[in-house]
């Protein structure tokens, strides 16, 4: 009887081992960040590396126009962010080392994250009007997009107790309807954008 | 076996937290436009023409405070009165974030209406809120503001104050002789008198069921403090002590007051058992203790002391009677009041020789001066914590005038009052909660 379980046991295992280096383990690091957003000034992105990362790999990034008809695999160190130009001080979690150290970061695809990411924001931010609730509020909502950045679905994840607010954000997100400039990869898009959580704060 | 499960627990909760580790974006801060809503002339099906107008009494109401701007029936493309009858697309061209449709219906009891009415979120067409209400045709003024209460709770998720009233003392001035402790609407109707006298009334306090009003009067030659019902206007006395008897404050269960004796020498805290008419002393200190505030959880008080050689705010923990100085800014910090939700207070604070009203977040320590004018007193916060109401002078009429403040800064009014002498305003807390 135990050898039977012991078998099964063993070939969940290497199931599990099998799904999960299929789905792309080694990506975890870069789908888990946070952006910050200050004052529309023209600028150029500023990196904080992982302490593995020496500071020469710091970089200056000019960007050039993102036009909605511009190719999928835009380089970005081309790029010009329409129509404002920004600062974006983006901080990488540092949560694991151990995985920055076996793959080299790939600045380019986590600098495409960021900019879409921020072009997302900007769209939102334009069209909410937060109620005056209490302070210290904050609601998660799960989308889903399509490719041409047209939202599918919106659900709330996580809700901040205060109905008002849940909703000041389900309304912001049907104002946008779609997003606009979201011309990527197929790959960066499911990989990312596919679905995605918004946090709302006060 | 056991070390096995271990294995395969420890996987299936990387796994799955592998799974949701999505992309993250956070919004903070949105457009500063405020949300706009849109309220159809509500349907009339009574013989009699309507008496006041409800969408009138909503605009005014909701847009006292500038955080609303509410589309005038004027500037409307259709009139719906059911949600049936809706046609989005029109309310979505006007960019209108809600919209409310309803009707009054005549009710079979005499003088009575029946109102229905939905709020309807116009972005994703869905209904908010729907309400049937019943009322008398004469309160019709009463039921507008109960709408404007509910309309602000929906969409900005703190109660509305619409419904509720303030108490202040009006001082003699030219044109009469005496006190006068009145009540009025927050929109300034209602202004009726509760009690005259020709000795001084102060510090009036409301009771935290909104029934009842306490406060001092001076009718007896010395200070002594009363409470008073408002629906039959019966007075009681509490018993006094010698000396000072003043600042009394309400605890929020309503089963007693704290407030200020000189009895011992000096004034202290004390409380007032108003259920075996006993005073117990709270503080014990040869400064000067005063003001005294409950928090809204009933577990401490702040006050005023100048124990430290100026006056400033402490704070009293009533269970274990510890007392602990809050502010440490400036040499001038009275007349201190909580916030409904208990983690800021704002008081008197005098800055180069002018005296503000100042916000104070008690978790960060943050100071905010939320007014500009120059002779600010007595400070008192709307029930939903988002206006403060004070007293200060006229600078051009010189006259004393009762002004108000959004906790964020950005909006200030004065209230319509009749008389030019008006003191110590005390709001009241919510009163018709439906």
């Amino acid at each position: 009887m135990q050898n039977l379980f012991a078998g099964f046991f063993i070939s969940l295992l290497i199931h599990m081992g099998l799904v999960l280096s299929l789905s792309n383990i080694l990506n975890i690091d870069l789908l888990d960040f946070q952006a910050e957003y200050s004052a529309p000034i023209p600028a150029y992105l500023v990196f904080e590396q992982p302490a593995s990362i020496s500071k020469k790999e710091y970089r200056r990034i000019v960007i050039n126009e993102v036009t909605p008809e511009s190719k999928a695999q835009v380089d970005i160190n081309e790029m010009v962010l329409k129509p404002s130009q920004e600062i974006l001080i983006l901080k990488s979690k540092t949560a694991r080392p151990t995985i920055v150290k076996e793959k080299k970061i790939n600045l380019n695809e986590k600098n495409r994250i960021l900019i879409f990411s921020s072009i997302i924001e900007e769209q939102i931010r334009a069209v909410w009007k937060k109620p005056i609730v209490p302070e210290g509020l904050s609601v998660e909502l799960v989308l889903s997009l399509v490719p041409t950045g047209e939202i599918l679905d919106v659900k709330i994840k996580r809700p901040s107790g205060n109905e008002a607010f849940d909703r000041s954000a389900l309304i912001a997100v049907a104002r946008v309807n779609k997003f606009e400039n979201l011309s990527m990869s197929a790959k960066l898009f499911d990989d990312n954008f596919r679905n995605f959580t918004l946090i709302f704060k006060p | 076996m056991k070390f096995l499960n271990k294995i395969i627990l420890s996987l299936l909760i990387f796994s799955s937290s592998y799974f949701y580790s999505q992309l993250r974006i956070e919004i903070t801060g949105g457009t500063d436009e405020p949300i706009k809503v849109a309220m159809v002339p509500f349907e009339w099906t009574l013989e009699q023409a309507p008496p006041l107008y409800l969408h009138e009494i909503v605009k005014k109401d909701l847009e006292s405070f500038a955080e609303f701007s509410v589309l005038s029936p004027e500037d409307m493309l259709s009139y719906p009165t059911l949600e049936e009858e809706v046609s989005y697309r029109d309310w979505r061209l006007l960019k209108v974030d809600y919209l409310i449709v309803g009707s009054v219906l005549k009710s079979e009891t005499e003088g009575e209406v029946n109102i229905s009415y939905s709020i309807l979120d116009v972005s994703r067409q869905k209904n908010v809120h729907k309400a049937i209400m019943m009322g008398s045709l004469k309160s019709l003024n009463r039921i507008g503001h109960n709408i404007s209460d509910r309309i602000y709770e929906k969409i900005n998720g703190i109660p509305g104050i619409f419904s509720t009233r303030i108490a202040y003392v009006d001082k003699p001035a030219a044109n009469k002789e005496s006190y006068d402790l009145r009540i009025t609407d927050i929109n300034g109707e209602g202004d009726l008198s509760l009690f005259l006298s020709s000795q001084p009334i102060l510090s009036p306090d409301w009771s935290p069921d909104g029934k009842q009003i306490a406060y001092v009067s001076f009718e007896e030659g010395t200070s002594r403090i009363y409470t008073q019902e408002l629906s039959t206007g019966n007075r009681r006395a509490l018993k006094h002590e010698k000396g000072i008897n003043s600042s009394p404050s309400w605890s929020p269960d309503g089963k007693s007051l704290a407030a200020v004796l000189s009895k011992g020498g000096n004034p202290d805290l004390y409380l007032y058992d108003l259920k075996n008419n006993n005073w117990r002393q709270l503080t014990d200190h040869y400064g000067i203790d005063t003001e005294p505030d409950w928090s809204p959880n009933g577990k401490s008080l702040i006050f005023t002391s100048n124990r430290s050689g100026s006056p400033q705010i402490y704070e009293l923990n009533v269970s274990s009677m510890r007392v602990k100085r809050k502010t440490f800014e400036g040499t001038y910090n009275a007349r201190a009041r909580y916030l409904p939700d208990g983690k800021k207070i704002i008081y008197v604070h005098r800055k180069k020789g002018v005296f503000h009203i100042a916000l104070h977040n008690l978790k960060t320590g943050k100071i905010s001066i939320l007014t500009d004018t120059f002779l600010d007193e007595s400070p008192s916060v709307s029930p939903n914590g988002n206006v403060i109401i004070y007293a200060t002078k006229d600078k051009i009429a010189d006259t004393d005038v009762l002004a108000g403040v959004t906790i964020n800064g950005k909006t200030k009014f004065i209230l319509p009052s009749a008389s030019g002498g008006a003191r110590e305003p005390a709001w009241s807390p919510i009163l018709d909660k439906y």
